[in-house]
């Protein structure tokens, strides 16, 4: 009677278990991000064009791609609020198994100089998200 | 302060009413004669027992047995009663017995039992009866077991039982789950009242002071008949310490000192109880430091990062409670009313709020101090519980009002202006105040038939403030009408099974977040949550049966339906949670989710031997989950990969095994394995936070068991394996495997008079470094908490005791 009761438990999960395994399997690859440009430590002036060259890539479909550029100074932590830091995401679409992407970014004028990171991020179609991308570089008079 | 006034205003009328309509029970009772019961206890060659506890369920009230074995409680009102018999090496009894204008002899035979398995009576099982006749798995812990196993908060004192596990937000920071199912799916009870707080974050915990607690019980699978919405996965019912003996005046001291995080906690009661009038009253600190790892720094998408000290800076954090039972036991019933009051602090890891950054990650020299950012929570709950002999029969009333007030706090961000009205470091302040009551009507029809009537209902209601906007303000009304009933074939067989209808009205408030220019003049309005209404209903049944198909197997069955309603943060959440660093995204459509849940129980258990294997099997419709869409929110949003929250069906199945074997009087083994797999039909995926399977062994040996000043001392050893977990949601990580050990010993010893309880742990024993899959801080690769050492004493004294037994 036990080993009955045991028995059929194992029968009753065993076609879902039969079943899930048919499914096709999600994708669940990352997408990648190379950045050439800006390069690590570049220093820019103030009016000065910074120009993003990066190559994203999936193994189906590119999504979006984001550019988080801030103060390396505190992250939003412990900030004054009068402060004339450049602060700026910058986001566009990609498509496509490859893409590189160039564009100018103006330092706006009245930045403050400092030290800046420079993030970028993508997702792909499914929602994957890339490991993402740091530059630092300054703001100099 | 302001806040908690708001509580005892805004529910003066409901409070008010409560000791009225108790008095009003008990007058209507207060001349009926009494009757007293009597009978003796023998052991099974016909030898008298002394010191057997014989007591009445319902009003608590009790005898113990002479050196005859004779005992007789007096002052019994003609009615139904669960009658328990309990002694310390022999199995416990548990009946169902009719009081009728008469006095009521009764003998007992007791069973010598084997070592510890002991029938525990377990109160979360609705008809009251014993562990064996219940139908679905209960676990039981004591408050010796609490202090035995104690971690640093109490789901890790917890963690052996199989098939219970939580989710952590550093030390103080611990959900439940049972069987994989955690959040809004898993009912904390405390005091008879679900706790009802912001259960459905991974940041927020049970606020509750662990000290309290005399014993947990967890439902392992759904208790929606009786808890409705939210009970789906399972119940972890907190039950108080057993009520203060007739005449004394008592109290306990408990201490607690942790290496780790140079944790100290220190609890004080007292309790008194003269003639049926007790109070019992508590006060609890718990004060901790960032927590050590055994690494110095960590990786996190291609970068490492320093731990400066080996420890995680701003993971600490402080805990204060205090509480007050007071109420009375007469032979009409019990009814006592309990006030508490819990408040937290806790920080977090700054490099998890957002990404982790170099500057963020510094030194800041101090080891003890709170920063931003952290989280401030404060609950308050008054509950009062009565049982109340009505029409022969009893009458439970459990009411309660909380007041859960939730403040996360974190520095503004960079480029966000506000006018002086909102605090700058305030993101979030959510304040949700509930009332709910439950009146159940136990009638015991005959030996065999017992019914149980249920009546619940709940209020909700949220309002916001802070910079941020997460979920919106809103209130939620609900109540349910159930039927329990339970039918004793024979002493062999028992079925049980009922039904349960819900209904709920859930409105949510208009939200527009205006986003100021640097001068503070209103740039834009964003409207984040918009105003609408959704109301729920559903039924859910239940059926199962317990069956001992000899003296060493027991089998139990249970299969049901249950439900739980979308909760707001579903429905309407809409903001950056800076936690998880995504957009969340609620759906103002969702259906109710609906599951369909069987599972089985084999107990075989032959004198020094004890085996049980319970797998389960368990499948949701219109289960709510997250899904990324692919799609980055906008900059003004708040930024972050936006998630919403869909439905579709899902299926969880698993087992766990315990193994108990007594080698030897003074050698104790134990095995405990659990395994959960789930499965999203939607996604072809795993759910997030999928739990790994593990195995507990655990050694124990006995060393003196009365020797001088010494008993009890004992040494113990635990290893515990954790498998990996390959099994993921779209971007979580995979968790690769981990083996502990961890040390315990502890006696009970006499300095003087006094009696006092050492226990002594050492946790992480060889200083592994490993991960957590469960752990808030898993997605940056944060290391656990090395090892740690635990010192805990507990000293219980007496101050007057009128009546030596």
């Amino acid at each position: 009677m036990i080993t009955k009761a045991i028995a059929s438990i194992f029968l009753i999960t065993l076609p879902v278990l039969i079943f899930s395994c048919k499914k096709e399997k999600a994708d669940t690859e990352k997408p990648k991000i190379t950045v050439n440009a800006p390069v690590e430590d570049a220093a820019y002036k103030v009016g000065e064009t910074i120009p993003f060259d990066a190559t994203f890539s999936d193994n189906i479909e590119l999504s979006e791609y984001a550019i988080d550029i801030h103060s390396a100074a505190g992250h939003g932590h412990g900030r004054l609020m009068n402060t004339n830091e450049w602060d700026e995401e910058i986001n566009g679409n990609l498509t496509g198994i490859l893409q590189v992407v160039k564009r100018n970014i103006v330092v706006p004028t009245g930045a403050d100089t400092g030290s800046y990171h420079f993030i970028v991020t993508c997702l792909d179609k499914a929602g994957n998200e890339a490991d993402f991308a740091e530059v630092d570089f300054k703001i100099i008079e | 302060m302001r806040e908690i006034s708001k509580v005892f205003f805004g529910y003066e009328g409901s409070l008010k009413k409560l000791p009225l309509l108790l008095l009003m029970m008990g007058l209507g009772v207060v001349n009926a004669q009494t009757y007293n019961i009597r009978g003796i206890v023998v052991d099974t060659a016909d030898n008298p027992i002394v010191g057997v506890t014989i007591y009445l369920h319902e009003t608590k009230s009790g005898a113990t047995s002479n050196i005859e074995g004779w005992f007789e409680i007096k002052n019994v009102k003609s009615g139904t009663y669960h009658l328990h018999v309990k002694h310390l090496g022999f199995e416990s009894i548990s009946k169902n017995i009719k009081v009728i204008n008469a006095d009521v002899e009764i003998n007992f035979h007791l069973k010598h039992a084997t070592f510890e398995f002991e029938q525990i009576l377990v109160e979360s099982d609705m008809m009251r009866t014993g562990k064996i006749e219940q139908t679905q798995t209960i676990d039981v812990v004591n408050n010796d077991y609490l202090l035995k196993s104690s971690g640093v908060n109490l789901m890790q004192s917890l963690e052996k039982i199989s098939g219970v596990t939580y989710i952590s937000a550093g030390t103080g920071v611990a959900k439940p789950i049972i069987r994989g199912m955690g959040f809004n799916r898993i009912v904390t009870v405390d005091n008879g009242i679900v706790q009802d707080g912001q259960q459905w974050g991974s940041d927020h915990g049970l606020e509750i002071d662990q000290f309290g607690i005399g014993r947990v019980e967890i439902l392992k699978g759904p208790a929606s008949l009786v808890y409705g919405s939210d009970a789906m996965g399972g119940l972890l019912n907190l039950k108080p310490l057993p009520l203060p003996m007739q005449g004394k005046l008592a109290g306990a001291f408990v201490t607690s000192g942790q290496s780790n995080t140079n944790l100290y906690a220190a609890s004080l009661m007292l309790e008194a109880n003269k003639n049926g009038v007790f109070f019992r009253t508590r006060a609890s600190v718990r004060e901790y430091a960032d927590y050590k790892v055994p690494a110095d720094s960590f990786s996190f998408n291609r970068y490492v990062f320093p731990l400066y000290n080996n420890s995680l800076k701003n993971t600490a954090g402080k805990e204060e409670a205090l509480s007050f039972t007071g109420g009375i036991n007469k032979s009409w019933g019990v009814t006592q009313i309990t006030a508490s009051a819990f408040r937290q602090w806790a920080g977090f890891f700054p490099g998890a709020h957002g990404r982790p950054n170099i500057n963020l990650l510094q030194n800041d020299g101090n080891n003890r101090n709170i920063n931003y950012p952290y989280q401030y929570v404060e609950h308050l709950k008054i509950s009062s519980n009565s049982s109340v002999l009505f029409k022969k029969n009893w009458l439970e009333i459990d009411l309660g009002v909380q007041q859960n007030l939730r403040k996360e706090k974190e520095e503004l961000h960079t480029g966000v202006y506000l006018p002086s009205y909102k605090t700058a470091d305030e993101a979030l302040k959510l304040v949700l105040h509930v009332a709910s009551s439950t009146i159940k009507y136990h009638l015991n029809v005959n030996e065999k038939w017992q019914h149980v009537f249920g009546l619940s209902a709940k209020r909700k209601e949220n309002k916001i403030a802070g910079y941020s906007f997460l979920i919106p303000a809103f209130s939620v009304t609900e109540g349910g009408i159930f039927i329990f009933s339970e039918y004793r074939k024979s002493e062999k067989i028992t079925f049980s099974g009922g039904v349960r209808a819900d209904g709920g009205l859930t409105n949510i408030s208009a939200y527009t977040d205006t986003i100021y220019s640097k001068e503070l003049l209103p740039i834009f309005f964003m409207e984040r949550s918009r105003s609408f209404n959704r109301s729920f209903s559903n039924l859910s049944t239940s059926f199962g049966f317990s069956w001992v198909t000899n003296a060493w197997f027991n089998i139990k069955f249970n299969i049901g339906s249950s439900f739980r309603y979308p909760t707001v943060a579903e429905l309407a959440s809409n903001g950056l949670h800076h936690g998880a660093f995504r957009y969340e995204r609620g759906y103002a459509n969702l259906k109710s989710e609906r599951g369909y849940q069987t599972d089985l129980n084999v107990t075989f258990q032959k004198k020094q031997v004890m085996f049980r294997v319970t797998p389960f099997f368990n499948y949701f419709s219109n289960y709510i989950y997250l899904a990324p869409s692919g799609k980055y929110a906008t900059a003004a949003e708040g930024g972050g990969q936006i998630y919403n929250y869909k439905q579709g069906n899902v299926f969880f199945t698993g087992y766990e095994t315990d193994v108990d074997i007594h080698i030897h009087h003074r050698w104790h083994l134990g095995l405990i394995h659990d395994f959960v797999y789930n499965y999203n039909f939607s996604t072809s995926l795993p759910l997030p936070f999928s739990v790994p399977s593990s195995v507990t062994l655990e050694k124990e040996y006995t060393l003196v068991k009365e020797f001088k000043r010494f008993s009890d001392l004992y040494i113990g050893l635990d290893s515990r394996y954790v498998f990996a977990q390959n099994r993921v949601e779209r971007n979580e990580k995979i968790t690769p495997q981990y083996f502990l050990f961890n040390f315990s010993m502890g006696s009970t010893f006499l300095i003087g008079k006094q009696e006092v309880i050492f226990v002594f742990q050492v946790r992480n024993l060889l200083n592994q470094k490993y991960f957590n899959h469960l752990s808030f801080y898993r997605p940056l690769n944060l290391p656990e908490p090395g090892r740690n050492f635990t010192i805990s004493l507990k000293i219980p004294f007496t101050i007057i005791n009128s009546k030596p037994q």
